[in-house]
């Protein structure tokens, strides 16, 4: 505007108008300089934006865009991406927290059994306000035994009033603790104080729905792109099953105006060794990798052509000791096992990746407003006991030689890497404790899966990734009555003191609660080996910029993506 | 020869039903079940709502019956990994993409396999038989997925070839051509083998055949002989091992799908196994036995297109 002026009139006009750009520039100036040093997360949103704003990176089947029915991390990554519940997961200060999204504000009782949610003023994608009864339908399907969820509990575990009953079926699910004040006024009552409650509003099967939707639906309702409506940033515009599935920005969506991303092209191929060429060759702007191909990419990353970003899953893997079996029913015996072996050799012989666990909890994962892990450290690194020793006087209560001993121990399907974890652990128990390992891969994962369940092993491997962000999402495996609790480890004292800390609001009683359990669970009771925290690599070409990698619920959410550089 | 037909076509009918037993049989065998595909258990009760919901929960029996009688309305039946997804609208979806790779490749096979079998015949034991030689032995050795996977080492995201993906919305031999090339290099290497070597042998024994050397003496030029005289007689070992051919390239559009990202019914069934859908599973394994099945029925009614000296049937002389 200024230049105009100065055009068109000289003399005074033209100082009057000279000083103020100066102004205007000293003070963007400035600004730059202190925005240029906080450049950690953020990108630097002084990048010039391209023309064509649009990205090709890899892709998922979902099994359905019905919120309520899915369970996988590939229904995740959409419905992250196309709707929106009343927070979403953003990343501040090196942190996955939670901000409000599609509610606008958040207030809660004196003693938090009652929430209530301002709904903020949106519109779904065919124009039709986004209301709090839209929150009451999903919530309540969620439940219902009806719609048969594999999350049907959830609401309970978050400590919704009623979410047991109606999931059991005892009551129906207009029973259930949310209710709408108004068309913008939703309210949510607790069977008690649940800290954990605060971090599960960004869980994606809590988005909102629409009952006129799936009245008129039927089955196909979750199936058809077209006929679906979504109050997220982008829509599902095309989608070939098994091919390509296409984003396209959601104008209806309520801060449409800060979304940059116009398209995201989202390709369907299995063969991570298919993902790491097409990254090559600029097929696909963004790639993970595994095997030998993390390194290879780590290395070209680090002469900048393009980036490699890392981080931490919200994951931990461990030995499960079948707590039932005649020799690893005795605790000693299972400490022994669980400090026998080098979790860092480990990982240099097996994946060459991941982060040493000595913990239940990885890092990242929330109590209150810190991490947990920062407020406890890991158990077992405090260990001093000699294994050798431990197993002695294990043996010695149970009446057993140590040359009598052989345990078996079984994987999923025998690949190169679960044949080096195999012969790793053989090779460590042989050596370090004198004991037999015998080795059983299954055929597949479903056969896998149906072993462990059974029971059949004494020792086996598997991993826990947590749903929401708050450490009650880990602790509650291990209870007695969990059905994916292999080993059946059943302690009295430690279901009291998870079940006591879920219920305790005040952070720095409920954090002594979780470490007693912690050091219960993986010390004195042993029932558990944690080996490895999951970490992250992903490699991004350097014109894609914002891309977040959420630590809940599916791989990637475009909202703060942008082109910049590749034209 | 119209009852000849009717006679295979009750006898397909007859064959399907024994396969969808069969594997029935198989499929329920395998430890783990839809359910328990999920590496995190369920609680009890979920787990009871979803069997009940797919009617898992009832006599084995019973889920027979009742699979054989939609069946046999033409009702193939709901995925239970993908809810509401019926496996008719992903035969529907997915059957031309594998049926026309499947095509694309076999007709590559016959071509390029048919002019170089010929080609060594009439060149026999000079280099040009040696590397047809080759060829052949190569193809028909090494597996399927290692063409294809080198293949797409070498050429993908080169000379205008995606390294995987496929296309929409547009003609096949148009802009979505160049996504077909390298699978269907792939899935017709084998076929362009064992073509070769079978045309070979095969021209061999026709051009030392009394009525060639007629042909010669009246001065016939070598275009026209092979394509009249010499293709139709040779070509009977050929369209014999086609059968087998189509089996395998159903077979082999499985691995290639996979590694080249090509939503087809053949990378469907294997999702399918893994995922223990069974009724994915059972639908598309009888389809496949179909498909098969019908092929082999034209490819006997190609033979008495092409030699009229072949009688399928016992016939009074």
């Amino acid at each position: 505007m200024s230049t105009v002026y100065i055009y068109f009139k000289r003399g005074k006009v033209l100082m009057k108008i000279k000083r103020i750009p100066m102004l205007l520039l000293a003070i963007v100036m400035t600004a730059s300089v202190f925005a240029g040093c906080k450049q950690k997360e953020a990108e630097k949103t002084t990048d010039k934006l391209d023309a064509k704003q649009e990205i090709n990176i890899v892709g998922y089947d979902y099994t359905s865009l019905d919120p309520s029915v899915v369970s996988d991390a590939e229904s995740f990554t959409t419905l992250n991406n196309v709707m929106e519940g009343l927070m979403v997961e953003v990343s501040k200060d090196g942190k996955a927290t939670n901000v409000l999204a599609g509610a606008s504000d958040m207030k809660k009782n004196a003693d938090s059994t009652v929430y209530t949610f301002t709904i903020r003023d949106s519109k779904w994608s065919d124009g039709v306000p986004v209301k709090a009864q839209d929150y009451v339908f999903s919530w309540r399907r969620l439940c219902d035994p009806a719609t048969a969820a594999d999350y049907m509990y959830f609401l309970d575990e978050i400590g919704v009033k009623n979410g047991l009953e109606v999931a059991e079926g005892k009551v129906k699910p207009d029973q259930l603790g949310i209710k709408a004040i108004d068309d913008k006024t939703l309210e949510v009552t607790l069977a008690q104080p649940t800290p954990a409650f605060e971090a599960a509003p960004s869980f994606k099967g809590l988005v909102p729905q629409r009952e006129d939707k799936f009245k008129a639906l039927g089955d196909q309702y979750g199936q058809d792109i077209t006929k679906m409506v979504y109050n997220g940033a982008f829509t599902v515009s095309e989608y070939q099953k098994g091919s390509k599935i296409v984003y396209k920005k959601n104008p209806n969506y309520w801060n449409a105006k800060d979304i940059k991303l116009s398209q995201a092209n989202c390709f369907i191929i299995n063969e991570p060794t298919t993902l790491v060429k097409m990254f090559e060759t600029k097929e696909l702007d963004m790639t993970g990798a595994t095997g030998d191909d993390v390194k290879k990419l780590t290395d070209e990353a680090a002469k900048g052509t393009f980036k490699h970003v890392t981080g931490m899953e919200a994951s931990v893997f461990y030995y499960t000791y079948n707590t039932k079996s005649p020799i690893l029913k005795n605790a000693k015996v299972r400490l022994a096992l669980s400090l026998a072996y080098d979790r860092q050799t480990q990982i240099d012989a097996v994946w060459k990746r991941f982060v040493p666990a000595y913990g239940l909890v990885p890092s990242k994962v929330m109590l209150g407003t810190s991490e947990y892990r920062s407020q406890v450290p890991e158990p077992l690194k405090d260990v001093k006991d000699d294994p050798k020793t431990l197993l002695a006087e294990g043996l010695a209560e149970l009446g057993v030689k140590a040359s009598a001993v052989k345990l078996k121990m079984i994987f999923g399907p025998a690949t190169s890497t679960s044949k080096a974890q195999g012969d790793f652990i053989q090779q460590q128990m042989q050596k370090n404790l004198g004991i037999a390992i015998e080795l059983s891969y299954a055929v597949d994962g479903p056969a896998y899966f149906k072993a462990r369940t059974k029971g059949e092993f004494d020792i086996c491997a598997g991993g826990w990734g947590a749903d929401y962000n708050d450490v009650a999402s880990f602790f509650p495996l291990f209870t007695s009555s969990n059905g994916n609790n292999n080993g059946k480890y059943s302690s009295a004292k430690y279901d009291e003191l998870v079940s006591a800390a879920g219920k305790e609001m005040d952070p720095a009683k409920r954090v002594v609660k979780y470490q007693e359990a912690e050091k219960l669970l993986l010390v004195t009771d042993a029932a558990v080996s944690p080996y490895f925290y999951k970490d992250v690599h992903s490699f991004q070409h350097n014109y894609l910029k914002g891309m977040y990698l959420p630590l809940f619920g599916g791989y990637y959410d475009l909202r703060g993506v942008y082109v910049s550089g590749k034209e | 020869m119209g009852r000849y037909i009717l006679k295979r076509i009750g006898y397909m009918f007859l064959t399907l039903w024994i396969i969808a037993t069969i594997t029935f049989v198989l499929i329920y065998s395998i430890p783990g079940d839809p359910i328990a595909t999920k590496a995190r258990v369920l609680p009890v009760k979920t787990m009871e709502a979803i069997r009940k919901k797919y009617k898992l929960d009832q006599p084995k029996y019973k889920q027979y019956i009742s699979y054989l009688g939609n069946l046999v309305q033409g009702d193939m039946g709901e995925s239970i990994q993908y809810p509401g997804r019926r496996v008719n609208d992903m035969i529907k979806k997915e059957f031309p993409v594998s049926a026309k790779l499947g095509l694309q490749a076999v007709v590559v096979g016959l071509a390029v396999g048919l002019i170089l079998g010929i080609i060594a015949a009439f060149y026999r034991s000079t280099w040009p038989d040696f590397v047809v030689i080759f060829i052949a032995i190569f193809g028909v050795s090494v597996p399927g997925f290692v063409f294809a996977i080198l293949l797409q080492y070498f050429f993908g995201g080169k000379l205008g070839l995606p390294t995987a993906g496929w296309f929409s919305n547009s003609a096949w031999f148009g802009k979505g051509f160049r996504y077909t090339v390298l699978p269907t290099l792939a899935l017709s290497i084998p076929g362009i083998a064992s073509n070769a070597r079978f045309m070979r042998t095969s021209v061999l024994d026709v051009i030392n055949q009394d009525y060639v050397l007629t042909a010669k003496a009246k001065g016939v030029n070598r275009v026209n002989m092979v394509w009249r005289h010499i293709i139709r007689n040779a070509i009977i070992p050929v369209v014999t091992i086609l059968g087998p051919r189509i089996a395998g390239i159903i077979t082999g559009t499985i691995i290639v799908e996979t590694i080249f990202g090509i939503p087809g019914l053949g990378r469907e069934l294997v999702n399918a196994i893994n995922n223990r859908d069974y009724t994915v599973i059972m639908s598309l394994t009888i389809f496949f036995a179909f498909l098969y099945i019908v092929s082999l029925l034209l490819v006997d009614i190609a033979y008495v297109l092409i030699d009229p000296k072949i009688k399928l049937t016992k016939e009074k002389q």
